[in-house]
């Protein structure tokens, strides 16, 4: 086995950046496509920075709301969603009441912590990361939920009778999901003062991390009254299947996504950033939280005023779809104008492509960000510096 | 100085280059290794001497188009970008991909401790789901069809002397009024509609009764009750429709129906919702009343399978409706 070589390729002047970089197929330094006959890309829409062989709209859960996951090592993760998804179906079917409030409030979720675990975003310390999100997200989410839950039975049980009222929709729809909103973000804000997570993706993942532990617990303390019911689900088969499919994945893909994209946002402002096209449009702060306020009202009032389950299902859906293009589109962008410096250094299997590529924020040869891989290995030497 | 032949073009090219000096094609056939560095064999350019390539200096031999080392084109209009075929990496060794990202599987990757962590979770609850579940008859949804409702049920409350007058109302609007017992003073009421909003402090869960008078414009009970149920739970499906239903002493229609709602945010409920309507000169009256679903049990037979003070409160209330143009109970 040969010694990784200096490295000693030619450079190229990037047009995009105005460096030298190993004359690859993309910049190292800036990530911007560099392919001949085509000129400049900065964008590279067909490559996603955090997978390059999908396009940066592609329908795939897993390097969205995963996005350190290397694309030859998705296949455990898809499976377990497909699993997931499908136990989720069946159970909501038969109305097995206890089995789908638990599949429901922590499939998600503990299938996170295995990613957190596999790709050790949280470096060398898993007790401080996984216990300010997760844990202190799920504590939040089960003290929240005692106050919150039965408030909200309360104002849709008199919308029913009395008609949704303006005050109980400012109450139900507006107010509560905002603070929850905040309360999920929490975890991810004891972090933010550490500096050594620096990176954009490291926030986003922080962020997604505190909202599913804060949904697990929200998610099983207002379910668990339905244990009441026995064995079987008093609802019917369609309504216990809409409930358990918005709450089992619509609602945590939705948690993670939103409070992820703040985090994001959030951290993205703690370091220069190169300037692109619309990226103030799709990663600045104020955007983010525009979009997620609007999004936060809209489903929160559909959850007061629209209470079946059959709209609640309809509203959620289509929120789950929306965020995660915004997502992809999202960490995308941030990856790209995140402006980091790394020095070129010796030669490395990339983890996406396994080239011999020398060591930059991008991988000359087939243009993911170093810092959407593993922090395991030999990604763990390769992080990029601010 | 050996030649390489182009396969494409079949030109000649001189030297040890990689790019075909004529049609640009690459002459490596397969990568097996980084591009060397710049060395002897790539003489610098000179002056007077074929052609300096403007981006990688390499001297080419005299009438290529192509620059042999990189590839660039030699066309006038070349654009400074690199249009060039990208140098392409060699792949690393397995040992080496494998030292450089190990996999966490090698070490135990958590699934079979994770699915089995998550099964017994599942079995767990089901266990307490069956252990709560209250003894005696099992809980049916919409499927059952409850027998219809005996009346009289119990009375609410403590029983006491007749009602007072002062425990009236009476609409303004439609000229209709309803008695209530002791205790029970309405949540709210304007000229159309009176209205009680409860949380019951045994086990903390709500129930509300409202009773709304509108013009009838020539609609029967049942269009009403249809809808109210439209207008207030249209994801409701009925259960049964009460045989013999009456507000006050005026027969009209009701129905009972069964509805699920699980907002994100707040807890699953399962309730139920009465709607009964009557109609004396063209002057409706309709009373809803929702609670949660509450499984048969033995001891407190539900008819509609609510909380029984609700029901009992709503046939309470209910029969005591008199419209203007009846004489007084």
């Amino acid at each position: 086995m040969n010694e990784p070589r200096a490295f000693t390729a030619p450079t190229v002047r990037c047009p995009n950046c105005e460096r030298d970089v190993p004359r690859g197929a993309y910049c190292g330094a800036c990530g911007a496509h560099l392919a001949a006959g085509s000129g400049v890309t900065p964008h590279r829409h067909q490559a996603y920075a955090a997978d390059p062989d999908q396009h940066m709209i592609y329908p795939s859960v897993i390097s969205t709301l995963f996005p350190h996951i290397p694309h030859r090592r998705m296949l455990p993760f898809q499976e377990a969603l497909a699993v997931i998804t499908v136990l989720l179906v069946l159970l909501g079917l038969l109305r097995w009441t206890g089995p789908s409030i638990a599949l429901a409030s922590l499939a998600v979720p503990v299938l996170y912590l295995v990613y957190l675990y596999e790709v050790e975003v949280y470096e060398d310390e898993p007790v401080l990361v996984i216990g300010a999100t997760v844990v202190f997200g799920a504590l939040l989410g089960t003290v929240w939920a005692y106050f919150s839950g039965p408030t909200l039975t309360d104002i849709l049980l008199r919308n029913t009778v009395f008609g949704a009222s303006f005050s109980r929709i400012i109450e139900g729809g507006v107010l509560l999901p905002l603070v929850a909103q905040v309360l999920m973000l929490a975890g991810a804000m004891v972090l933010f003062t550490r500096r050594r997570y620096d990176e954009a993706l490291d926030g986003f993942t922080f962020g997604a991390a505190g909202a599913l532990g804060f949904t697990a617990a929200e998610t099983l303390v207002n379910l668990l009254p339905s244990l009441r019911d026995g064995l079987t689900s008093s609802a019917s088969s369609t309504d216990s299947l809409l409930i358990i499919l918005t709450r089992g994945l619509c609602v945590p893909l939705v948690n993670a996504g939103l409070t992820g994209l703040v985090a994001g946002a959030l951290w993205l402002q703690r370091g220069p950033i190169r300037r692109l096209r619309y990226h103030r449009l799709l990663v600045s702060l104020g955007t983010v939280l525009i979009g997620t306020i609007a999004l936060r009202v809209a489903l929160g009032v559909a959850a007061v005023v629209l209470a079946d389950p059959l709209s609640s299902i309809a509203a959620f859906g289509g929120a789950t779809i929306l965020v995660l293009v915004w997502v992809r589109v999202a960490i995308h962008h941030m990856l790209l104008t995140e402006a980091v410096e790394v020095p070129i250094g010796p030669d490395f299997p990339c983890s996406h492509c396994h080239a011999l590529v020398p060591r930059m924020a991008f991988c000359p040869n087939c243009g993911i960000a170093t810092r959407a891989t593993p922090k395991t290995g030999a990604g763990r030497a390769g992080r990029a510096v601010r | 100085m050996p030649s390489i032949i182009c396969t494409r073009c079949g030109f000649a090219n001189e030297g040890a280059v990689r790019f075909c000096g004529h049609c640009g094609a690459s002459l490596v056939a397969t990568p097996s290794g980084p591009v060397a560095p710049p060395s002897a064999e790539a003489p610098r350019a000179e002056a007077g001497a074929g052609i300096a390539c403007p981006r990688c200096g390499t001297l080419n031999q005299a009438g290529v188009r192509f620059c042999g080392r990189c590839g660039m084109g030699f066309s006038a209009a070349s654009p400074p970008e690199p249009r060039v075929a990208p140098v392409v990496f060699s792949p690393a060794a397995p040992a080496h991909v494998l030292a450089a990202t190990p996999r966490k599987a090698g070490r135990g990757l958590p699934w079979a401790v994770v699915a089995a962590a998550l099964g017994i979770t599942m079995a767990l609850l089901a266990a307490v789901s069956q252990a709560v579940m209250s003894h005696g008859a099992a809980t049916c949804g919409v499927s059952c069809q409850p027998p219809p409702p005996p009346r009289p049920q119990p009375p609410l409350g403590p029983s006491g002397p007749p009602l007072p007058s002062s425990h009236r109302y009476t609409s303004a609007t439609y000229g209709y009024s309803v008695d209530y017992p002791e205790g029970f003073d309405p949540s709210g009421s304007d000229g159309q509609a009176v209205g009680w909003s409860y949380t019951l402090n045994s086990d903390s869960s709500s129930f509300e009764i409202k009773i709304q008078g509108e013009a009838a414009n020539g609609r029967t009970p049942q269009q009403l009750v249809q809808s109210v149920q439209q207008s207030f739970m249209s994801g409701a499906s009925p259960v049964f429709t009460i045989t013999g239903a009456e507000l006050g002493s005026t027969a009209g229609y009701g129905q009972v129906y069964d509805f699920t709602t699980s907002p994100q945010g707040g807890q699953q409920q399962h309730l139920r919702l009465v709607v009964e309507a009557a109609i004396r000169d063209g002057v409706a009256v309709e009373m809803i009343a929702a609670s949660l679903f509450i499984p048969d049990q033995n001891e407190h037979p539900s008819p509609a399978q609510m909380e029984p003070r609700v029901e009992s409160l709503a046939d309470q209330v209910g029969n005591t409706v008199v419209w203007r143009s009846e004489p007084a109970l």
